[in-house]
């Protein structure tokens, strides 16, 4: 399991995608548009997939989620309850100070300002309207912690304020339904933002009770302005303190389960390394056993299973040795008696005009069948060798050419028999190439008379194509084609595309599948294609030189017609896989 | 088994729910009368919400909210006064230039208006209490302007709205608008010689947009009101400007534009400033500390943080409060003791018995010297030192008043000159056996019963007499080439049949008036800034002499016996043998 860096590499993108930006500034906006969509895509698509492959991150993921849920739950209703805590004690202590207060200034209120016997002298403290009196005492009361506003509709210069209040903070609605209650007894609310003469203090949230008093001078409306400003600086800290609080829980919370998850993750983790080992055919691969709990109980059986597996790969792979060794012992047995069997078989073929007609056929058939039969003693001593490992191969460069050639040659006569052309597409220069000649020959001649068999008489195409690394030679038949799935079947041992179809030309059933044992030999390709309807292509790519490896063919594997045919039509090819590893043989016929 | 776990998990429960958060038990902790993180610098004042004219009102209502819109000061133009004028009127109108009148004024007409008259005029009535100039100086007016004349406000209709056309050209306002809108503060400026500070009482409309510190700050920067700026000086470089003010870590930080960073280079003149802010801030927030800041900057050359308790040696008053005071008692000058220990002789000439003088005036600072009256013409002065003698300063011809110390060791007195039946005097002054002449121009022309320098060292009250009876004046003393005394001002006006026993100084604010009138004393406690009047003790003796210090007044009555005020009753605490009592210095 890749450690959880999505994070670490999911920045890249976005900063190679700055950098080009600012590489190529003529790139026009769409463009870098589709650039940044691209990597974000391509960002999305690898955190999608460290997300499927890490158990961890998802375990981490989920938690953060589900932690983050409810911590933000949490710290809602918790930050709700101390909201309205807080602000409804305070609204109601100021409310009830408000009340308090105008009912201690009403008394002043009693008597008209015009009652009021004139005090005169020069005096600083000669205060004597009533409204003055109650503005003083309000004025006291309140000091700095609110303000108060006492307003007169029916009289003049009777409106007075204490501090720095702007009257316009007393809402109009407020003074509105103030007037109209009409009542001493009921005090009205609402909240208002409080705004200071000449914005000497910034604007405060906060609250306005109104009240009524009368007197004979009219009905004075008394407006206490509480400020709420401290309760909403505390309820921001506590807020702050909140959500700092809450992201460091869900951190925590986070790290607690990456941690656990750890504990659990790595052993399966180490379980999965070595069962990956253990694929790759390393059956040696144990697991260290610690403790008794589950993941210990995992590692003893995959132990166990993985010590059994090993038994019994061991036990097939002697089988198969046996086997194999049977069939060479055989095949070598065989050739003694059979030599023998020939030599005889050719003084009777030799001497067959002088006997009679049934004689004479019984020999011919006698030869027929006995070549055969050699030659499917010598596939079958070909193969083993191949089983056993001994094939080696005798490099040397030549040209390409000249063996195609020369393998065409050899197909002449069953060609002409079969009253097939072959249509040849060879380069001008020469295509050299370090290979077994023979054995690539061989493998030409087993796809030349492959095609010839199943061509149906209609034209072979032999294309050779090559390129810095890589030489390639396609035969093209264009007789019934492969069924789907039939293209790596074609190179088992023995497989017959149609088991009542008899063999024409005598093939051993062997052919294709040591052709492509050859091929792999010379660390190169050999691949088929085929389409009911459209016929066969064989390609054979070789490497320049030997042991290199083989990244791509100079030559395509569907014929270039067939492939445009499917492109008109919008449909994809759909890729045939490397048939590599391997063995199997297409019978031929 | 689970149920008794599901229980045991109950009881634990409760018992946490049942411990309070909220404390229920403590220490008692003293408690600040405003606390709670409130801005210490901001007090609570009233103003009046001016608003534009109704429409439709009546004539009254226009000059009562005309009124009223005037004793606004939400804003210093008076916008919305304006409002109540007509277009002309309002070009006019400038009340910024004049003197604001502090009247008991009404507005009631005789009649009401016509429905169809196109003019009309409301008369005002009431009488003229003072004047308050654009300095901010509050000028009592005379008591017999009993019936002024006052102009009425006519009014116009215009577009059927009742207009004011011709205003009074200066804000009038009642005396309610006064105790509301302006506040009393004590401007401190130091004296010529950067020794002392003297106070300068104003009135300082407030602001509400700035703020009542930052007002007081801007208006000391203005400088000294006018008689008095002669006499002192402002200490802070032309141009300084506060640029904020506030509280930080429990003390004031003002912050003042780069000029006042010139006195970095001037300790002396720095001090003085320094000493001026911690006086004068004592209206707002006599506890905190200051800090002075220059565009937002520590001051250059070091922090400057200070406290007024660091310049008590620049108190106006120089005496502390109720200190002991001195008489004379059988001849011999002696300083009050307390728990009725037997009073001490003073050291040197003073003290012993059977030298012959009077009207003793004494000064511990920067000497210790009494100055007096002998038989012989003459200011004698002889130090408060074993087995000095008395020596003669001023040798005047005339008679002279008795002697007066100020704060710089100089001891003052006025010479009657000319002819006996002429008005006409010559202000001395001794300085270290010297007598100087000291030109007083208002004072020429006057006799001089008596010529106290108050302890500040720059006013003086002069009890003086122009031909129209005695009167008290202010004068401020100019210490500048050969001094001068200027500025004079009248305290009490001259009244028919009165005259003024004494005069003596109780602090730099306050001065101690005997008067005499139909053979009934009274004594009088007087305001140099005008305004208010503090109580005043009745006397139910006949008294020869008075004298005061911060907070205490002493007296010695017909019969000889000390008196002391102590706020409501006049205590005696020596029966008889007091001639005359005094304090030092005032």
């Amino acid at each position: 399991m890749p450690p959880p860096s999505a994070s670490a590499s999911g920045r890249k993108p976005s900063g190679s995608a700055l950098k080009a930006r600012g590489k190529r500034p003529r790139r026009t906006l769409r463009q870098i548009a589709r650039g940044v969509r691209r990597r974000a895509r391509r960002l999305a698509g690898r955190l999608r997939g460290a997300y499927r492959r890490s158990l961890q991150l998802r375990v981490v993921t989920s938690t953060l989620v589900v932690s983050m849920v409810v911590v933000a739950v949490l710290g809602v209703f918790l930050f709700q309850s101390i909201t309205d805590a807080m602000i409804a004690g305070r609204t109601r202590a100021a409310t009830a100070e408000a009340k308090a207060n105008v009912s201690s200034v009403a008394g002043y209120f009693t008597v008209s300002q015009n009652d009021v016997p004139p005090k005169g002298g020069d005096q600083d403290t000669a205060v004597s309207t009533p409204v003055e009196l109650a503005a003083r005492a309000l004025a006291e009361r309140a000091g700095s912690r609110y303000d108060v506003i006492i307003l007169n509709k029916s009289r003049v210069g009777q409106d007075r304020a204490t501090g720095n209040i702007d009257v316009a903070s007393v809402p109009e609605r407020l003074r509105r339904d103030l007037q109209k209650s009409g009542s001493t007894t009921l005090s009205w609310r609402q909240p208002a933002t409080l705004r200071y003469l000449d914005h000497a203090e910034p604007n405060q949230i906060g609250f306005v009770v109104g009240s009524l008093v009368f007197s004979p001078d009219g009905t004075y409306e008394i407006y206490h302005l509480f400020p709420l400003q401290e309760e909403e600086e505390t309820l921001s800290s506590v807020l702050q303190l909140l959500i700092i609080v809450g992201a460091g829980l869900v951190l925590l919370l986070a790290a607690i389960a990456s941690l656990v998850t750890r504990q659990v993750v790595t052993p399966v983790r180490l379980a999965r390394q070595a069962a990956e080992r253990l694929a790759s055919g390393r059956l040696e691969e144990r697991l260290k056993v610690r403790g008794e709990d589950d993941l210990a109980r995992l590692a003893t059986s995959f132990n166990e299973m993985a010590s059994n597996l090993a038994l019994k790969i061991h036990q097939l792979e002697e089988l198969s040795q046996v086997q194999r060794q049977f069939v060479s012992d055989v095949s070598h047995e065989l050739r003694t008696p059979l030599t023998t069997v020939r030599m005889a078989a050719d003084l009777l073929y030799e001497a067959r005009e002088d006997f009679d007609p049934m004689a004479a056929r019984s020999a011919e058939l006698m030869q027929a069948q006995l070549e055969r039969f050699e030659s499917m003693l010598a596939d079958l001593l070909e193969i083993s060798r191949y089983d056993a490992g001994a094939a080696t191969l005798d490099l040397e460069p030549v040209d390409m050419r000249d063996v195609v050639l020369r393998a065409v040659g050899d197909s002449e006569a069953l060609a002409e028999r079969h009253a097939t052309r072959f249509e040849l597409r060879l380069p001008n220069e020469p295509c050299m190439a370090e290979c077994d000649s023979r054995r690539v020959e061989r493998i030409l001649r087993n796809l030349l008379f492959n095609a010839i068999e199943h061509g149906e008489g209609k034209d072979i195409v032999v294309a050779l194509g090559a390129d810095r690394d890589a030489v390639a030679v396609a035969v093209r038949d264009h007789g019934v084609g492969l069924r789907h799935g039939e293209e790596n079947m074609v190179f088992d041992r023995f497989w017959r595309a149609d088991p009542s179809r008899a063999r024409t030309i005598g093939g051993t059933g062997l052919g294709l599948a040591i052709s492509r044992e050859d091929a792999i030999l010379h660390g190169g390709w050999l691949q088929a294609w085929g389409s009911p309807g459209e016929g066969t292509q064989f390609r054979l790519s070789l490497p320049r030189l030997a042991g290199s490896e083989l990244k791509g063919s100079p030559l395509p594997l569907v014929p270039p017609e067939v492939e445009m045919r499917r492109t008109w039509r919008g449909q994809a090819t759909p890729v045939l896989s490397a048939a590599a590893g391997e063995s199997g043989v297409f019978d031929v016929d | 088994m689970s149920t008794r776990r599901y229980l045991a998990g109950l009881v634990a429960l409760g018992a946490l729910s049942a411990c309070t958060i909220v404390p229920s038990s403590g220490n008692p902790t003293t408690v600040e009368k405003e606390d709670g993180g409130s801005d210490p610098l901001s007090q609570p004042y009233v103003r009046v919400i001016a608003t534009e004219p109704k429409p439709d009102a009546t004539p009254v209502e226009i000059v009562q909210g005309f009124q009223a819109a005037m004793a606004g000061f939400d804003d210093t133009s008076r916008a919305i006064a304006r409002t109540y004028l007509t277009p002309e009127a309002r070009a006019k109108w400038n009340p910024a230039k004049a003197n604001t009148i502090i009247c008991d004024c009404k507005f009631t007409p005789a009649e009401v208006p016509d429905p169809d008259a196109k003019e009309y005029a409301v008369p005002i009535t009431g009488k003229q209490i003072a004047t308050i100039d654009p300095e901010g100086r509050y000028l009592a007016s005379p008591a017999d302007t009993e019936n002024n004349a006052w102009d009425p406000i006519s009014l116009v209709k215009l577009d059927g709205q009742w207009r004011i056309s011709a205003a009074p050209a200066a804000l009038l306002l009642r005396p309610d608008d006064l105790s509301r809108a302006y506040r009393t503060v004590t401007l401190y400026y130091p004296d010529l010689a950067g020794q002392g500070l003297v106070s300068d009482r104003v009135r300082l409309p407030i602001d509400p947009v700035r703020g009542f510190p930052e007002s007081l700050i801007e208006r000391l920067l203005l400088g000294p009101s006018k008689p008095l700026s002669d006499g002192v000086r402002n200490t802070f470089p032309p141009g300084t400007e506060l640029r904020d003010i506030r509280v930080e870590d429990n003390a004031v930080v003002m912050d003042f534009s780069a000029q006042l960073g010139e006195l970095a280079s001037a300790p002396e003149r720095l001090r003085a400033v320094k000493a001026q802010l911690a006086w004068t801030f004592t209206a707002v927030a006599p506890q905190m500390p200051i800090v002075v800041t220059v565009n937002g900057e520590p001051f250059p050359g070091g922090a400057v943080r200070f406290q007024r308790g660091d310049f008590g040696e620049f108190d106006p008053s120089v005496l502390a409060k109720e200190p002991p005071g001195y008489y004379v008692l059988d001849g011999t000058l002696v300083k009050e003791t307390k728990n009725n220990e037997p009073p001490a002789p003073v050291l040197g000439a003073a003290g012993e018995p059977n030298q012959a003088f009077h009207h003793p005036a004494m000064a511990e600072l920067p000497y210790g010297r009494v100055a007096a009256l002998r038989p012989e013409p003459g200011i004698w002065v002889a130090d408060l030192a074993e087995g000095s003698q008395w020596q003669r300063w001023i040798s005047g011809e005339g008679k002279l008043t008795p002697p007066s110390w100020d704060r710089y060791g100089e001891v003052w007195s006025v010479e009657k000159v000319g002819p006996e039946d002429a008005l006409g005097s010559r202000v001395w002054r001794g300085v270290n056996g010297q007598a100087i002449p000291v030109t007083a121009p208002g004072l020429e022309t006057a006799n001089v019963k008596a010529f106290r320098v108050a302890r500040d060292g720059v006013r003086a009250a002069v009890i003086s007499d122009h031909g129209a009876g005695e009167q008290v004046d202010i004068g401020i003393i100019v210490r500048m080439g050969d001094y001068r005394v200027g500025g004079l001002e009248t305290l009490i006006p001259p009244e028919e049949g009165r005259t003024i026993l004494d005069i003596a100084w109780q602090d730099d604010g306050t001065v101690l008036v005997l008067t005499e009138k139909a053979k009934q004393q009274s004594l009088l406690v007087y305001s140099i800034s005008g305004g208010d009047a503090p109580d005043t003790p009745t006397v139910d003796n006949r008294i020869n002499s008075i004298t005061a210090a911060p907070g205490t007044i002493l007296a010695a009555d017909e019969n000889g016996a000390l008196r002391r005020w102590d706020g409501t009753k006049w205590n005696a605490p020596v029966k008889s043998g007091v001639t005359y009592v005094l304090y030092p210095l005032g």
